[in-house]
Formats: structure tokens, C-alpha cells, sequence
């Protein structure tokens, strides 16, 4: 699997198979994930509930419950594969190398401690010793936006809005600037003013730190703003992957063009929207074969019997199905 | 010819108090908020947090009770009775909420909680009413085996429609909608706002659609207003309010809204990035002043009225000040 | 961290997975297991018993202060009555206490509590005023200034100690109505037009009796012991009842000499409190969703 751009690659996810054993039975949640990053990029991962979007990020970080078990797979950084490090090395990659920012930041902020402590421990923790902490973690979040860092550095969590509590928690995320931003949902609980705003951030930390980030989201409308390549994920598998604008103008899987023929904004007022038939399957009991195919207009005998790999159809595109839209066969 | 829904003046102010008795400040959730609705009309409510849509929506739902302004449904102002009128007259106005999950009681199934409403107000003889649950499920397009279910059983999507099937009980004439599709996935809202319109069609109903999903609004609305901070600043024509926006709020919305940036060529407001000074909104002056990228010096201390940009779209800016001048009372006959 | 995928897992009925959980941890199910033992003996000890009408309280002046021996494994007392069998009886009046007692306290606590937290107001402002008179009592206190009125006996003592514990439940269903009536169901309800009673009838008492049910659990102990205690100082049970404070009390200068007879009846005390207990806190932890955990295989 080769990456559209010609960037060297930073993270690549091969064949990652992962199950949580729970009360009902055994779940399906990732089935042969295939993921790559390059360096100074900003990578959508999309799908709704149930997509194994989220999963895949606490794979990478190795952070999953009890429950969970990665089966097979392959998550190299940099050349080393996470799944086979030990704990100590693992401790020292999460915050440094790979960092994380969560849909609410309140996940990452102690309520009961100013944010000049709470990063001093961050880089305390990571470093050992923050040397000329203050100048640094000024720097760091005027970089994030603050046009007067003193007065959030003295603040406590509660009296920052929602949109500067995610600038801070950037901010935490960044301080050992890592080569891997993972942004779970960062906007999703914040307006719409606001998420503008930190897309925008989180582009410029890709053109002036080089940082590549991994941005998961449900909403196709960010992808567009932020992203320069997307994946498409459906119940646990990658469906699709390209540069935006590929995947957004010429979908190739006919899951991403029911989602992208589902937004309001392609239909005018009064029609009805078309809809995907069918709802997403139990990752319990998961369908045979392309997982879509209960779902799927075009579904035939191989789409039932074996699963598609995601393989290259046009340069810089990757898709998961035996009839790609726009395939002459 | 009467409006179906008539708010005039509504105010809600909470008082914040410390300690028991302490006045220390107060909250104006909202300040001033004329609106109507017609009958079959689909009426649009749009803004980010705490602007206050969702208070806008209890008070027309009388969950609340407004500080002062009136709300008059089919002419009669629902604040001012009680008893078994008010409960006559809530049989014409329901709502759907947004989080299906928290609107249902995790304890009834599906069926109780459709024929809840029938029961209240016993207008089937008890024979009839499984009968009539089962109808208002095929019509929401629910299957006789999900009548058993408890929602944490059903899905998001399942659960709205039964929250539908709920609303429609009565017969309403006009439903409100408080973000009925934030919580769901792309593919589930689809199937969701396709069955709020065959619904309206079929009932002949008139939605008071609150939400802050600009493509969404612009998909289902007939008028659209936007409001900030307590206030309507802009109202108009949906497809107006879209294609002409006159409040510089309304643009900064546009202009960040994801969807809008895909394929509109877009418009020229800058969003910014680093954080802007905060800024208090002044006393008596235009509460956007602080965030307003064409700010002058008399709208930090003078308030916009509703100023005429066409023949129904109004916007509260002192851009337009050349344009006609007119209240919203006018605007509106 | 809660993972969407996980979440969809259809539920079994809450019953059944309570069940498994508490199979599970063998605290609690040490604990669950002695109450059924202590039930099943209760509703059986007529038959259970070797000799019942000694039991009763029949005397049996020949046999007195015999050690344990293979007729008689607990021995016997001052007038002679066979010391299992009066266990075996007092466990039928101990479960009447624990459930009499705690069932009269709900029953008054809990819709007190329901209405001052739902309505707030006026209504909530006096009801946590006579909450609080009685709460400033120590407990054991009030009940047996209540006693001393009513006079001693088991009902009587039943009837206090009732009275004593309603405030505990108005306050915690008082804190459970105060989250409910926010919730968005509640609106819901009242924009179809559902009246304030059956709102808290059926919207909000259903979703707030867990904790009641969890609490009524554990003080059931709180209860037998009280009780025994009350006996004990003689304004409960009164002779010939086989109520094991009662025993207790009786027997406790024979500690030295014949320390079989105090002791059984302190033992079986014991066993049921600790019971109530452990299943009490095992329930609390099953059902509190921020310690609940998936189960593992």
C-alpha cells in the first residue's frame, strides 16, 4: 500500500484485528485495519457510531480496556511496531511521540489545578526537568492562540470557555511536540464559530511545527475544511482512502457517497433525501464478506462470500469493494 | 388571519443569587423575542449555545415561565390559563427533543410511552388505544415487534421516531423541535428528516425548528431567524437570509459552517484564529459589538432595531440604517 | 472510557445481569446466600425445629443448663428449652423486624421525599424542617422515648424504630427527585399535558428507587440490631419470645458458667447483620454505573 503523497510516512497501521469480549458474546470492533500517515498531514479518520473510528486511536496509543484484544496486526512508528514494545518504552512514546486531544477537554484538565501547574507536570513528567518552563510554555500557547498567556497560565479550568479549554489542552498536547496529533472529536462539543477556529489551529500547528494529525470526526463538513487525505470507515473496516478532494468530488465506495448524498445541503427543499438502506449491522454478529453488502444496491455473490481489500484504484485512491463506482467492469 | 403561534416580547431573566437571598446579577437568557408562525409554515430558530433558542422553547411549551412578553396560540395567550384549558390547549402544541435517549423514560416501553399521551387525555375508550399506538408506529415507520422494547433496546434513529409517534398522538398543529437530529449519525438524521417532512405533509403541520445545523435549517425551513445572545438579529425568508445574509453575526456563521465551504463560493469574513478579546457586550449598545469586524463608535451605545433589508428580511445593524426603517410589528403585515 | 461499539450490546434484563455480577464476587454472594438460608429458615422453622413448643417457650425445667450435646447441638437454658430450636424461631421474628421496620419507613419516607424534591419550594422547606427534628435525635434515643410512651413490646418496638428511620428516606428520595425533575423525560411529560402526581408516580419514583432499594438493604442489619438492642434493654420482645436479643440479654450473666446460651443467639446476629451487609455493598457497587465493569471471560 503505497501513500498518495509523496511524504515520507510516519505511522502505518497493517492488518489490525481487534475484539472485545463482553456479556453478549465476542465483538468484531476492527477487522484488518489498514491505516498510514505521512509526515506533515493532516488525516481524516470518519464513520459513525460503531465505525471502530475512536477504537483505532486507542489502539495506536495502546491505551484500550481489559476487554479489549488486539488479535493480529501491525502499528509501526518511526520504524518500531508499538504492539511489540514493552510498557516502559510504550510510557515514554504516549505524550512525547503520539499525543492526544479528546472531545472534552475537561478529560484532560484537573479542575482543582491551575494551568501553569498542570503543565509544568506534563513536561515535568515526560522530561524529568522543565528548563525555562516559563518561556516555553508562553510560547506554546500564544501558539495555540492567547494573545496573553500570563492570565491563562494563572487560571483554573473552569473559568476557560469550552473553545479555550481545547486551546490549552492543544497546548498540554504539544508541549513535548510530538510527531503524532491524535484529535478525537475535538469540536464536537463546541460552536460552530469556535470549531472554526480551531481547525484553522490545528492547520497552522501542521505548516509551522510539521506535526501530522489524525483527526477523527463523524462530521464530513470538518473533513472537508481540515483534512488533506481522509479514511472512510464502516463497522470496523476501512472502506475507502484519498485526498479529499478525490474522496469528496468522485466517492468510490458506495458507503461514502450514501453519506455524502445524505447531507441536506445536496437536495433542495421539499425533495426527500436519499437515504442508505438498512442500518449499520451488530459487530457481534457481523455480516459476511464486505460488511456493507446487506446495505449495498450493487451487492453481488463475492461481495457476500469474501471480504475486499482495500487496494489502489486510481492514483492516490484506495477503496474496499469489488465495484468501485466509476469502474467499467 | 390569526397566526397559529404568536410571541410577543418574551423576556426571561434569571436572577443570580448568592447565597439564599443575595441578588448578585442577571442572566438575560432572553431579551425581547417577537416572532409568529403560521399555520403549515416550517419556522426556523438558529444560534450557537446560550443564545437562547432552547429557553425560546420552553416557554412556548410552558415548561417555563417567561419574565414577562406574551405567547398567544391560536390567539389565546397560553400563560394565562390553567387547568383543564391548559391541558385542552397543550393538545395542539408538542415537541420533540434532542437526545432520544434522555427524552424517554429508560423505564417504559415504547408502547406505553406512545399511548402515554392517549391516556392523558382519554380520547380513545382503552380498547382503542393499542389500535392507534400500532397506527402512529407503521406511520413513523416502526415494526409491531419494537412496541415491546425499552429505548436503551432501540437505536438513536428507532428512538426518535417513537418520540414522533409520541408528538403525533394528539393531532397537534404545531410541533417543536429542539435539535431533534444533533444526536444522530448522518445516515440515521437522512432517514429522520425525511420523516419530518413526509409528516408535515401528511398532518398538515407547522414546525417550530430550533437547531444550530445551518444546512439542515436551510433544507427544511420556510423563514429562518438567527439569534445571539438573547435576541433576533437577523429574520427573513430562509433562502434570503442564505443567499443575502445582512447581520455580520449571520456571515461570521456562514462563513464557519463547514458544509458552506465546500461548495459555496463563499464569503469574504475571515475567521480568525487567534482568540479575540473578549469583551463584554456594552449596557446599552449592540451586544455584537465586541465580535463585529464593521463596528462603529454609536454601536457601543446604542441598540439596533430591526431595520428592512427586503420585503420580509429584517436584520438588527446600523449598516442598514439607510434602508426603510421599520419595527418588527410592521414588517410582518 | 466508554466505546460506542460496546455500548450498542443489547442489555439482558438488569435482573439478570445483576444476578451474574453478583454470582461473581464471592463476598456478596457469601452474603445473598446466608439471607437465603436465614429466609428459608424463617418460613420454615416451625418445622425446622426439634423441639418447637420449647421454641415457643414451653419450659422444660428438667433439662436446664445442658451443654451442647448430639440432642441438643446448642444446648439449653435457665428453664430448660432446647437453645436451637429458640434460634431457629427467632429467626422468624428477626425477619418480620427487618422487613416491618425498614417497608414502614419507605413507605412514609419515600413520598415525603418525592414531593419536597419534585416540588421544591414551600412544600420542601417544611418537610426538611420536621426531617430535621427528627434527625437531630440520636436515634436509639427517639425510640425509646417512644417507647417509654407507647409502652414495651415487639410491635410497639416495630412502630418506633419506624419512625425513626423515615427521615433517612425522605432525603435521599428528596436528592433523587431534585436530579429528576431536570431530566429532559419529565419535560417531555408535561408538554403532553401529564399531571404533576402521575409524573411523580410513574416518571420519577420508578427511576429513584434503586438507592432506596440498595439502602433499604443494608439498614435491614441496622434494624435486626437495633432491635436486639431494644430487647436487650428490655422495651422490645418480651419473654417467652425466642427473639435472640432478647436472648441475649437474659443469658448474659450465665456467660461464664453455661456460655452457650448467650452465646448462639449473639452469633446468629451476627451472621444475618453481616449478611445484610455484604449484600448491601455488593449491590451498591453492582448497580453504581461509574464502578460497574464489563463483565470478563
Amino acid at each position: 500500500m503505497t501513500a498518495s503523497e509523496p511524504g515520507p510516512q510516519l505511522l502505518d497501521v497493517s492488518e489490525l484485528k481487534l475484539t472485545f469480549q463482553t456479556v453478549e458474546g465476542t465483538l468484531y470492533a476492527l477487522d484488518n485495519v489498514d491505516l498510514h500517515i505521512n509526515r506533515k498531514e493532516i488525516m481524516g479518520l470518519v464513520g459513525e457510531t460503531g465505525s471502530g473510528k475512536s477504537v483505532t486511536a486507542l489502539s495506536i496509543l495502546q491505551v484500550l480496556p481489559d476487554n479489549g484484544r488486539i488479535v493480529q496486526g501491525r502499528i509501526v512508528l518511526q520504524g518500531e511496531d508499538l504492539l511489540k514494545t514493552n510498557a516502559e518504552k510504550l510510557r515514554r512514546i504516549r505524550g512525547v511521540k503520539v499525543a492526544v486531544v479528546f472531545q472534552d477537554p475537561s478529560a484532560s484538565l484537573n479542575p482543582v489545578f491551575t494551568i501553569r501547574s498542570q503543565m509544568k507536570d506534563m513536561i515535568l513528567s515526560h522530561e524529568g526537568e522543565a528548563q525555562d518552563f516559563e518561556g516555553r510554555v508562553s510560547k506554546l500557547l500564544q501558539d495555540v492562540g492567547f494573545p496573553n498567556p500570563e492570565r491563562i497560565l494563572d487560571s483554573y479550568p473552569h473559568e476557560l470557555s469550552g473553545g479555550m479549554q481545547q486551546r490549552v489542552a492543544l497546548a498540554m498536547a504539544l508541549s513535548c511536540s510530538p510527531e503524532l496529533l491524535i484529535a478525537d472529536e475535538p469540536t464536537t462539543a463546541l460552536d460552530v464559530v469556535t470549531q472554526a477556529q480551531i481547525i484553522a489551529l490545528l492547520k497552522r500547528i501542521r505548516d509551522t511545527r510539521g506535526t501530522s494529525i489524525l483527526l477523527i470526526t463523524h462530521n464530513l463538513g470538518i473533513v472537508a475544511m481540515a483534512c488533506d487525505r481522509v479514511a472512510v470507515m464502516y463497522a470496523g473496516n476501512i472502506v475507502e482512502v484519498g485526498s479529499t478532494e478525490q474522496v469528496f468530488r468522485s466517492p468510490t465506495h458506495h458507503y461514502t457517497k450514501g453519506l455524502l448524498d445524505a447531507l441536506p445541503k445536496t437536495v433542495s427543499k421539499g425533495e426527500m433525501l436519499p437515504v442508505i438502506r438498512g442500518s449499520i449491522p451488530s459487530l457481534l454478529d457481523p455480516p459476511s464478506g464486505c460488511r456493507f453488502h446487506p446495505r449495498c444496491p450493487f451487492a453481488t455473490e463475492v461481495c457476500i462470500s469474501r471480504k475486499p481489500k482495500l487496494e489502489p484504484f486510481r492514483p492516490g485512491q484506495l477503496v474496499a469493494c469489488y465495484h468501485p463506482i466509476g469502474d467499467s467492469a | 388571519m390569526t397566526p397559529l403561534l404568536e410571541v410577543t416580547e418574551l423576556r426571561k431573566h434569571f436572577t443570580l443569587r448568592s447565597g439564599l437571598f443575595r441578588k448578585v446579577g442577571i442572566v438575560k437568557a432572553v431579551d425581547g423575542v417577537s416572532f409568529s408562525i403560521d399555520a403549515q409554515q416550517t419556522y426556523g430558530l438558529a444560534g450557537e449555545t446560550g443564545c437562547g433558542k432552547s429557553t425560546v422553547a420552553k416557554c412556548v411549551l410552558r415548561i417555563m415561565e417567561p419574565t414577562s412578553g406574551e405567547v398567544k396560540i391560536e390567539g389565546r395567550n397560553i400563560h394565562a390559563i390553567k387547568g383543564n384549558e391548559l391541558k385542552q390547549t397543550r393538545r395542539n402544541i408538542q415537541a420533540i427533543f434532542q437526545n432520544p435517549f434522555m427524552s424517554l423514560d429508560p423505564r417504559m416501553t415504547a408502547a406505553s410511552l406512545i399511548a402515554e399521551p392517549l391516556r392523558t387525555h382519554r380520547v380513545l375508550p382503552k380498547q382503542k388505544v393499542s389500535d392507534r399506538v400500532l397506527e402512529l408506529m407503521r406511520t413513523v415507520g416502526l415494526d409491531e415487534e419494537h412496541a415491546s422494547k425499552y429505548p436503551h433496546e432501540l437505536s438513536g434513529g428507532q428512538n426518535q421516531r417513537v418520540a414522533v409517534a409520541r408528538a403525533l398522538a394528539l393531532s397537534p398543529k404545531l410541533v417543536v423541535l429542539d435539535e431533534p437530529t444533533s444526536s444522530l449519525d448522518v445516515s440515521v438524521q437522512a432517514q429522520i428528516l425525511n420523516l419530518f417532512t413526509e409528516i408535515q405533509k401528511r398532518e398538515g403541520l407547522s414546525y417550530l425548528f430550533i437547531s444550530h445545523d445551518l444546512s439542515v435549517l436551510r433544507y427544511l425551513t420556510d423563514v429562518l431567524s438567527i439569534m445571539y445572545l438573547g435576541r433576533i438579529v437577523e429574520t427573513g425568508p430562509s433562502e434570503e437570509v442564505f443567499k443575502n445574509p445582512s447581520h455580520p453575526y449571520t456571515q461570521l456563521l456562514l462563513a464557519s459552517v463547514p458544509e458552506f465551504t465546500l461548495t459555496e463560493a463563499g464569503f469574504k469574513v475571515e475567521v480568525p484564529d487567534r482568540i479575540e478579546a473578549a469583551g463584554v457586550p456594552p449596557e446599552n449598545g449592540c451586544k455584537f459589538y465586541p465580535r463585529c469586524p464593521y463596528r462603529m463608535e454609536k454601536c457601543k451605545t446604542n441598540d439596533p432595531p430591526l431595520y428592512k433589508i427586503g420585503e420580509k428580511h429584517l436584520a438588527a445593524c446600523f449598516l442598514h440604517e439607510n434602508e426603510p426603517f421599520a419595527f418588527y410589528q410592521e414588517a410582518n403585515n | 472510557m466508554q466505546l460506542k461499539a460496546a455500548q450498542r450490546i443489547r442489555r439482558r434484563s438488569e435482573v439478570q445481569l445483576i444476578g451474574a455480577s453478583i454470582r461473581r464476587d464471592a463476598l456478596t454472594m457469601a452474603g445473598f446466600a446466608i439471607i437465603l438460608l436465614f429466609v428459608f429458615v424463617a418460613i420454615f422453622a416451625p418445622f425446622l425445629a426439634p423441639y418447637p413448643n420449647e421454641g415457643a417457650g414451653e419450659p422444660n425445667p428438667p433439662n436446664k443448663f445442658l451443654p451442647p450435646s448430639y440432642a441438643h447441638p446448642f444446648g439449653t437454658d435457665y428453664l430448660g428449652r432446647d437453645v436451637l430450636s429458640r434460634v431457629i424461631l427467632g429467626s422468624q421474628v428477626s425477619l418480620v423486624v427487618a422487613v416491618v421496620v425498614i417497608a414502614l419507613a419507605i413507605l412514609i419516607g419515600t413520598p415525603l421525599g418525592a414531593v419536597a424534591g419534585y416540588f421544591g419550594g414551600k412544600v420542601d422547606e417544611v418537610i426538611m424542617r420536621v426531617t430535621d427534628v427528627f434527625l437531630s435525635f440520636p436515634s436509639l434515643l427517639l425510640a425509646i422515648i417512644l417507647l417509654a410512651t407507647l409502652g414495651p413490646g415487639l410491635t410497639n418496638a416495630m412502630i418506633s424504630l419506624s419512625l425513626t428511620w423515615w427521615p433517612w428516606y425522605t432525603r435521599l428520595m428528596r436528592a433523587q427527585a431534585l436530579s429528576l425533575r431536570e431530566r429532559a423525560y419529565v419535560d417531555a411529560a408535561k408538554v403532553i399535558g401529564v399531571s404533576n402526581l402521575w409524573i411523580l408516580l410513574r416518571h420519577v419514583l420508578p427511576n429513584a428507587i434503586t438507592p432506596v432499594l440498595v439502602q433499604g438493604t443494608m439498614d435491614m442489619s441496622s434494624a435486626i440490631l437495633a432491635e436486639a438492642g431494644l430487647s436487650f434493654i428490655g422495651l422490645g420482645a418480651q419473654a417467652p419470645s425466642p427473639e435472640w436479643g432478647l436472648m441475649v440479654s437474659t443469658g448474659r450473666i450465665y456467660i461464664l458458667n453455661f456460655w452457650w446460651f448467650p452465646t448462639f443467639p449473639g452469633l446468629a446476629i451476627f451472621a444475618v447483620a453481616v449478611a445484610f451487609n455484604l449484600l448491601g455493598d455488593g449491590l451498591r457497587e453492582i448497580l453504581d454505573p461509574k464502578t460497574r465493569r464489563f463483565v470478563q471471560q
